[in-house]
């Protein structure tokens, strides 16, 4: 049975029944279904991964101010800190590459999917 | 004196802006249209409109004075609003826009099984957060037109006559140009507020931004005080004692020595101070060390706000739903970040650039002397007009004008649309007359306009009437701050958890943004009541709301409520969560089908 037979047979019961067939109808294949679980899956690894370095790098500098000397108060390059270097120009340049990285694999991974 | 220059330029912006709205009402037909664009708008296009919307007056006048307060704290705010862009590509971006609805709570309505309540809710937050975040921008423009144009017409002030102007070029190109006209418009504002930034910017480059940083001289700023509080305390520990050691003789012998001779205790004078290091308290404080605005706990809740306040402003996710595809919405984001990221570096350095010239060159330009102590601006906020003025003359303080106003045009421009749809769409459609002809539905958009143009009026009016300006020092950063911190917590915890996790519930959901949302609202209101001096001091209303920044216990409470209800609802996985999911994670051509047929499914049952 193709997927719009399926489908139109859904919504003819449904519609009898009188429910809202928008909520009560599966309009999507148990295979197509299989399809968006794997793709689903493949995206939120790779989501929250880039999420977890993302956040973990964020979250790095402020536990360094607090804790780290050499980092907030030693000089390294004409006479200014790391953490200076870093909230000047160095995170901005982080965040932008990662952000470039992930936009590549997941339009990678979506192209995959389009082809399946 | 008046800068005909910014007068010239201002009303130059206002005239494009109205130009724009009127060649593009005719585009205007449906609500798609109206609210939307089409769903045609390129990346490119899309990019420097969001940019547009998200550089308010906050970003475009207050980062640059943040940094040339604070240092590397005001580049940590920096921080928190450029990296913001980030979670939205990994976590929203491409998922909201193949779902391709209008709105947020026509998300909600949609993923949750055609929840009006959701919805419901959803439109109340998404006014809530427009009102905190027009509030500022409100502000903004009062101070700006004060500071830049410095006259009012019709006997009103000249805070209120910024606000008036502001409000109504606004009301009239938003409701003509819909979010075609808006979009074109932001896009010419946002390269209007980028010059300008980068004139000031290349210009400190050019002349060199100096080593105020690198020589690790303590950090001065200037402040008002009166008599009394500057005599107050032992002699050699009192503000008098300090302002002494650090201020040039002969300004302290006019600025402070001069008033506090003629014995009036309620006096103000200018001083400048070293300042306090909030976060290592036995060391100096200096320009290259953090710690001037943040002890360690608001370190983390500050760029926690920012970065995930981000992902609920309304009016930046909606604009997700006019790219063509995901993946559109996916680059139109990279290029977001490329464009904030450069903004954010050319504010830091014009911050730390305002270190060397001011000294060096206010002295030099009556108008701007008075606006300093010994060298450093009274009012941080007004560094880039200032170096504007200072490096390029009368015509660089009218582009930096110009860029002021192109800055609240274009963000309260994105707010009042984002506002109209949830009334016009998310209400009037749904709810009140469903088969209203398209023409009367795009009329109810304008009029939502108007009323909320309006309504922006009175209260960027009543600001000041009710003391809020006088209660915190930097209220606009602080009221943005405020709207971030609502929208993370009403919006952020719900958006990811119900396109991440299938089983997040309709009850999850809506109980997770009643938890975020109201928790937010209310610890700021106890920061306003403890600040406007309702609570007294140590008392436990004063406690709850010493809390600047509550993100960061509110979305990881609003995450937990989300997930606890969720998983006691005994409704875990309707039918209809398959189709929702292969929407939001589905290829471009099966989400595009599912959403037609369960649209045809609904025409149907109706």
């Amino acid at each position: 049975m193709s997927q719009m037979d399926l489908v139109s047979q859904n919504l003819h019961k449904k519609n009898s029944a009188g429910q809202d067939i928008s909520l009560t109808t599966q309009f999507v294949t148990e295979e197509e279904l299989e399809k968006v679980n794997a793709s689903f899956h493949a995206q939120r690894r790779l989501s929250f991964s880039f999420g977890i370095y993302f956040f973990l790098i964020t979250l790095l500098i402020p536990f360094l101010s607090g804790t780290s000397e050499w980092w907030y108060g030693t000089p390294l390059i004409f006479g200014l800190t790391l953490n200076f270097w870093t909230t000047l120009l160095l995170f901005h340049i982080f965040y932008w590459v990662l952000a470039f990285i992930f936009v590549k694999r997941a339009n990678r991974l979506e192209d995959q999917l389009n082809k399946m | 004196m008046l800068n005909m220059w910014a007068i010239l330029m201002v009303i130059l912006l206002v005239v494009v802006t109205i130009g724009i709205s009127m060649y593009t009402r005719n585009f205007n037909s449906s609500t798609a249209n109206f609210y939307l664009a089409g769903r045609k708008i390129g990346f490119m296009t899309n990019s420097t409109a969001i940019c547009g919307d998200y550089f308010s007056a906050a970003s475009f006048l207050g980062v640059a004075g943040a940094v040339y307060a604070s240092g590397v704290d005001g580049m940590w705010y920096a921080i928190g609003f450029g990296a913001a862009f980030v979670p939205v590509v990994l976590f929203l971006a491409s998922p909201l826009r193949k779902f391709g609805e209008y709105t947020i709570p026509d998300f909600l309505f949609a993923r949750f099984g055609k929840s009006h309540k959701a919805r419901v809710i959803g439109v109340v937050m998404v006014q809530l957060i427009c009102i905190f975040y027009l509030a500022p921008q409100m502000v903004g423009a009062g101070t700006t037109w004060d500071v830049l144009v410095g006259v009012g017409f019709l006997g009103m002030t000249p805070y209120q006559t910024g606000v008036v102007a502001t409000v109504v070029v606004m009301m009239f190109y938003v409701a003509l140009g819909g979010m075609k006209g808006t979009t074109l418009n932001q896009m010419i504002q946002f390269w209007v507020l980028f010059t300008a930034m980068f004139l000031v910017f290349a210009l400190v480059l050019i002349n060199g931004v100096g080593n105020y940083a690198s020589q690790n001289q303590p950090l001065t700023n200037a402040s008002t005080v009166t008599v009394a509080k500057l005599m107050e305390g032992e002699e050699g520990k009192r503000v008098y004692d300090k302002a002494k050691a650090t201020m040039s003789p002969e300004a302290f012998a006019t600025e402070v020595d001069a008033v506090v001779q003629k014995g009036d205790p309620n006096a103000t004078v200018h001083v400048v101070v070293p300042q306090v290091n909030k976060l290592h308290p036995d060391r100096t404080m200096v320009m290259q060390e953090p710690g001037h605005r943040y002890d360690w706990l608001n370190q983390f809740s500050m760029v926690l706000a920012l970065v995930l306040g981000t992902m609920g402003l309304p009016h930046i996710m909606n604009r997700y739903y006019t790219n063509p595809s995901g993946k559109v919405a996916r680059l139109t984001t990279l290029w977001v970040l490329a464009f904030v990221a450069f903004f954010y570096i050319m504010s830091s350095v014009v911050g730390l650039g305002g270190r060397r010239f001011l000294p060096e060159l206010a002295g030099a330009d009556p108008t701007t002397a008075a606006l300093t102590v010994d060298g450093v601006l009274l009012k941080s906020d007004q560094i880039l007009p200032v170096l504007g003025k200072l490096l390029f003359g009368e015509f660089g303080l009218g582009y930096v004008a110009a860029g002021a106003f192109a800055a609240m045009f274009s963000t309260v421009g994105g707010l009042l649309i984002a506002s109209a749809a949830s009334w016009g769409h998310d209400i009037y459609e749904n709810y009140v007359n469903p088969n209203a002809p398209e023409w009367k539905k795009v009329m109810v958009g304008k009029i939502a306009v108007v009323a909320m143009s309006l309504f922006s009026l009175l209260v960027g009016l009543g600001i000041p009437a009710i003391g809020l300006d006088t209660a915190y020092p930097s209220l606009i950063a602080m009221m943005v701050t405020w709207a971030f911190a609502v929208s993370g917590g009403a919006f952020v915890p719900m958006l990811l958890s119900s396109i991440w996790w299938k089983k997040t519930t309709r009850k999850g959901a809506i109980a997770g943004m009643i938890v975020g949302g109201g928790g937010s609202i209310f610890f700021i209101l106890m920061n306003i009541l403890k600040e406007t001096g309702v609570f007294a001091a140590g008392s436990f209303g004063a406690t709850l709301g010493s809390l600047a920044f509550p993100s960061i216990f509110i979305v990881p409470l609003s995450f937990l409520t989300i997930y606890l209800v969720s998983i006691t609802d005994k409704n875990q996985m309707p039918v209809y969560v398959n189709n929702i999911w292969a929407r939001i994670h589905g290829s471009d051509e099966l989400s595009e089908r599912i959403r037609k047929q369960m649209k045809e499914a609904d025409q149907r049952s109706a």
